[in-house]
């Protein structure tokens, strides 16, 4: 075990010690994680409000009110704005729309029998049906201050005061109309004094230990949900995609099989390395067998790619993915280690020298990844290209890595991918261990 | 220590052994001598236990086959094809084959740091191959089939492709082992690295030893003889006592006993201005036994 394991630090040293192959192994598909991770960000669900400025000229406390009711909402997500940056930002199409409150706006706002406040929209052209959709929620949130208003009854009863000063004076009332408006407002006068009445008495009950009520609520009307999730088949792509919790679930799977890849290239490229370099004869003249040699190169891909598996899915899950089962994982990690480290050993018996060795893993790595997932990602494949993924074992990798991480396979649901990478393995290193074996003879 | 009885390999219709026998005492440093493709080589990786032979038996120590534990602990190889990992360092190559050789803690260290002196890299121990010089490469190269302290000791053309400093630094290693009592079967191309190393010669072609024997007995048999070559300070009126005509003052004849010739010559009145003597070597048993033709 021990010759064993000095090999295997040997071989991890020396591929440590190979700037461009560990930017394969490691930097490529960091970077690949990150870009197709970035571009995938629309299937991001967390975020699906509309995102708006508003800009707040009245700064009053209806005006703050207001924003405040159109936040609560949940579908709008606000950003207060200065007037110029919120019209650039809009016209960049980094926001929906701009809701400007002028000045003015706390004085008649929620105030029904006064003219409604001016409230100013704009909004990206191209999104006219997110239009619709804003204005509606600009009158709701309007109309909660209405409610604010009866909530302060002192506040509304000088209002209603000052209103009705201002109608008995007025010439341009119809005689007719007057008197069945001024006593409106007395009637409305009295309802707030009582209510202010019963407010007071309902305070000082809740000082000793009773709660004060508010003033009902009103709506023009009641909105109850009706449950009209979509259902889709379990294996379809719009199932899968709603299974999917942050955009790096796909492309950080995706991105580990370039560097699985790179790690069984990079490994078969060294054996036939050490027999052209004359470092093999030495081995074969040294005290060690030829199985604790395969062994050693066996164990230093089998460890490269485990690392590189971990690494990735640290990376990952800083970056916010978040592996649903670790356990299932580990072991869909190991099995894949096992299947490239099979998969190394017969590449690195299909040519004689390095440069042979080196294109044709790479022609049959850039197969097995466009086939298997490392560049279309499994959920968007087609159909046809769905069916000839199977004969890749990258394919069966990227299940065994999203089944673990994202799709929330059971053991048993990931048995065949694990039964399949383990089977791809063993006859690989079986072929190739033969094969080289009798090679070095 | 070493015997070797009708050895043979062959590739395909090429033979490239064919019934080599011979054997290697303790202590004794052989020499296999031959053109490219005489099979030395071949024979080298046969021994190491690299390659197996078609035919034959090889001993080690009298008893091991060279692919047994016991024979492979005992054997240290330099191989003509520089074998080290150019992105390791000295150290870590000395290291990571002495481990090979069942070598751990102190004694690995010791020995690692023996093989570094030998090697002349002591101040280049920690630095990588790749960033050596060919001689210093040679030298490690040496040096890593040494680390484990091997009782035979192949060289696979040692010196090939270094400056007359490392040559020289490798021989005088050579010397060192030698007289610690290393076995050591040494191939080269360079005679005079056989003649000044090994004890015995043997002579191959086409994967067949043509002669076997010490450098001296070599040239007796097939050296032939002395050549010499004078200049006269004056004509001779008599040159009948000349062994061959003169050419002006030019004087070139060929005998089995020079010195004995030049003294009858000077005692008859011949005065020399220059004189030269050049005894057959190693090449010249070479080139006899081998041929003068090319050989690719």
């Amino acid at each position: 075990m021990r010759t064993v394991l000095a090999m295997t630090v040997k071989d991890l040293r020396l591929m440590g010690r190979d700037w461009l192959g560990l930017f394969f192994i490691v930097g490529f598909p960091i970077l690949m994680a990150v870009f197709f991770g970035a571009m995938y960000g629309s299937f991001d669900t967390g975020s699906a409000s509309l995102r708006v400025a508003v800009v707040d000229e009245d700064e009053s406390d209806m005006s703050r009110r207001f924003v405040e009711s159109l936040t609560k909402s949940g579908n709008v997500e606000v950003e207060q704005l200065g007037r110029d940056e919120a019209v650039n930002r809009v016209r960049r199409g980094q926001l929906v729309g701009m809701i400007a409150v002028p000045r003015g706006f706390g004085e008649s706002a929620g105030v029904p029998w006064l003219e409604g406040p001016a409230i100013q929209v704009g909004v990206d052209p191209a999104r006219k049906a997110e239009a619709g959709l804003l204005e509606g929620l600009i009158m709701r949130s309007a109309g909660t201050l209405m409610i604010d208003r009866f909530q302060d009854p002192a506040a509304m009863r000088s209002l209603v005061r000052a209103a009705r000063d201002e109608l008995a004076q007025a010439d341009d009332v119809s005689p007719d109309l007057k008197p069945l408006l001024l006593d409106m407002m007395d009637s409305l006068d009295v309802f707030m004094e009582s209510w202010q009445r019963v407010e007071r008495t309902e305070a000082e009950a809740g000082s000793n230990g009773e709660a004060a009520g508010d003033m009902p609520g009103f709506q023009l009307a009641r909105i109850e949900a009706i449950d009209v999730t979509r259902q889709f088949a379990k294996d379809s792509t719009e199932a899968l995609v709603r299974k999917l919790r942050s955009k790096w679930d796909i492309s950080f799977p995706q991105a580990m099989i370039w560097g699985i890849l790179a790690c069984a290239a990079g490994f078969a490229i060294s054996i036939v390395r050490e027999r052209k370099q004359g470092t093999l004869l030495r081995l074969k003249v040294a005290p060690v067998t030829r199985a604790q040699v395969l062994a050693g190169k066996a164990m230093a891909c089998f460890v490269a790619v485990m690392a590189v598996i971990a690494l990735m899915v640290a990376l990952g899950t800083w970056l916010g993915m978040r592996p649903q089962s670790p356990g299932l994982l580990a072991i869909s990690a190991a099995c894949i280690a096992f299947c490239f480290v099979g998969i190394m050993m017969l590449m690195s018996v299909i040519g004689r020298s390095e440069e042979a060795v080196s294109g044709a893993a790479w022609g049959a790595n850039m197969l097995m990844a466009m086939f298997g997932g490392g560049m279309v990602p499994l959920v968007f494949m087609p159909s046809f290209m769905k069916t000839l993924s199977d004969f890749s074992p990258a394919k069966w990798s990227v299940l065994a890595l999203e089944g673990s991480i994202w799709r929330g396979l059971t053991f048993g649901e990931l048995l065949l991918p694990l039964a399949v990478l383990i089977a791809v393995g063993s006859v690989c290193l079986t072929i190739g261990t033969l094969v080289l074996s009798r090679a070095t003879d | 220590m070493i015997q070797v009885r009708e050895l043979r390999k062959s590739y395909g219709a090429t033979i490239a052994v064919d019934g080599v026998s011979f054997d290697v005492g303790r202590g004794e440093t052989f020499g296999l001598l031959g053109p490219n493709g005489a099979g030395k080589t071949t024979t080298i990786n046969m021994l190491v236990g690299a390659l197996a032979p078609d035919g034959g038996t090889i001993l080690v120590n009298g008893a091991a086959k060279p692919t047994e534990a016991a024979a492979r602990l005992a054997i240290g190889m330099a191989p003509q094809t520089l074998s080290l990992y150019e992105d390791l360092s000295a150290v870590e190559n000395l290291t990571f084959f002495a481990r090979l050789y069942r070598l751990s803690g102190a004694r690995l260290k010791e020995r690692v740091g023996w093989a570094l002196a030998l090697a002349g890299l002591v101040d280049r121990g920690k630095d990588r191959v790749k960033t050596f010089s060919g001689g210093m490469k040679r030298r490690l190269n040496l040096a890593v089939a040494l680390v484990h302290d091997p009782q035979v000791l192949f060289l696979d053309e040692p010196t090939v492709g270094v400056d007359p400093q490392s040559r020289n630094h490798i021989f005088s290693r050579v010397e060192e082992l030698k007289a610690l009592g290393r076995t050591i079967i040494y191939t080269t191309h360079y005679m005079e690295e056989a003649q000044r190393l090994c004890d015995r010669v043997a002579i191959m072609d086409q994967g067949k030893i043509l002669d076997l024997d010490g450098v001296d007995s070599l040239i007796n048999r097939h050296g032939g003889r002395s050549v010499v070559k004078a200049e006269l300070v004056r004509p001779l009126t008599d040159a009948t006592q000349l062994p061959a005509p003169l050419d002006g003052l030019s004087l070139r004849f060929e005998s089995e006993r020079p010195l004995e010739e030049i003294a009858r010559l000077s005692s008859g009145g011949v005065a020399f201005h220059t004189l030269e003597v050049a005894r057959p070597d190693l090449e010249t048993v070479f080139l006899t036994l081998t041929g003068r033709s090319l050989r690719d």
